[in-house]
């Protein structure tokens, strides 16, 4: 099973979970969070992150969810990415979350895509219903 | 292949755990199921397409399966919905 790290500003991560097991009745395995202060010495998260997903890569990979590209829990993972079973992924929502909880089975570079497809998919006006 | 058209008739409509049980219950099945709405297919074994369609009280939806235990398929999910998904009302 892909393992699946969300890595957020503030407690975004921990409630977007919170909120997937609510909807899904189950609390999801392989599934955890990082809270990411940026005023804190950015340095002790590299540990933390390393560790994180060292535990939930059970061989299939770890999918990374961060929220704004670009900003400081995003620029954390970069190093990450070289390793062709860690897949990094911005602009986190329930939708796509929820996604990749639901179809791990796949092939971690297809449930990437898909869960990004499926956030933007998510993102309508009610309005205009295109 | 087996259809039938069936009224979504909870309160909520197919909100979000109203469709996890939905996909759940069409995950036991071996069939291929599928919920129709206007133009819109969703694989019933999918969480976000099923939400995806949006569908609230009082919307009529075409439910088809095709497979060995279809006709469970269709009971079952029939019965699910019918039974307001659990909710009460």
């Amino acid at each position: 099973m892909i393992g699946i790290l969300l890595v957020t500003h503030g407690e975004i991560g921990k409630s977007l979970i919170d909120c997937a097991a609510h909807i899904l009745d189950k609390y999801p395995s392989s599934v955890e969070s990082i809270s990411i202060n940026s005023s804190d010495n950015l340095n002790q998260y590299n540990d933390i992150i390393s560790q994180k997903i060292k535990d939930l890569n059970k061989g299939s990979g770890v999918l990374i969810m961060t929220d704004i590209y670009g900003a400081t829990p995003c620029n954390l993972l970069n190093k990450y990415i070289i390793n062709d079973k860690v897949e990094v992924v911005t602009g986190i929502n329930l939708p796509m979350l929820i996604k990749a909880i639901s179809d791990r089975k796949d092939n971690i570079s297809h449930l990437a895509n898909e869960s990004i497809e499926c956030a933007r998919k998510n993102i309508k006006s009610l309005n205009t219903h295109d | 292949m087996i259809k039938k058209k069936i009224k979504i008739i909870n309160k909520l409509g197919l909100h979000a755990r109203a469709s996890s049980k939905l996909t759940k219950l069409a995950l036991t099945f071996k069939s291929e199921i599928f919920l129709i709405q206007d133009d819109a297919k969703a694989n019933a074994k999918s969480i976000m397409e099923v939400l995806m369609l949006a569908a609230s009280k009082n919307t009529i939806i075409l439910l088809e399966a095709s497979g060995s235990d279809e006709k469970k398929a269709i009971l079952d999910i029939e019965n699910l919905i019918n039974n307001y998904f659990g909710e009460g009302e």
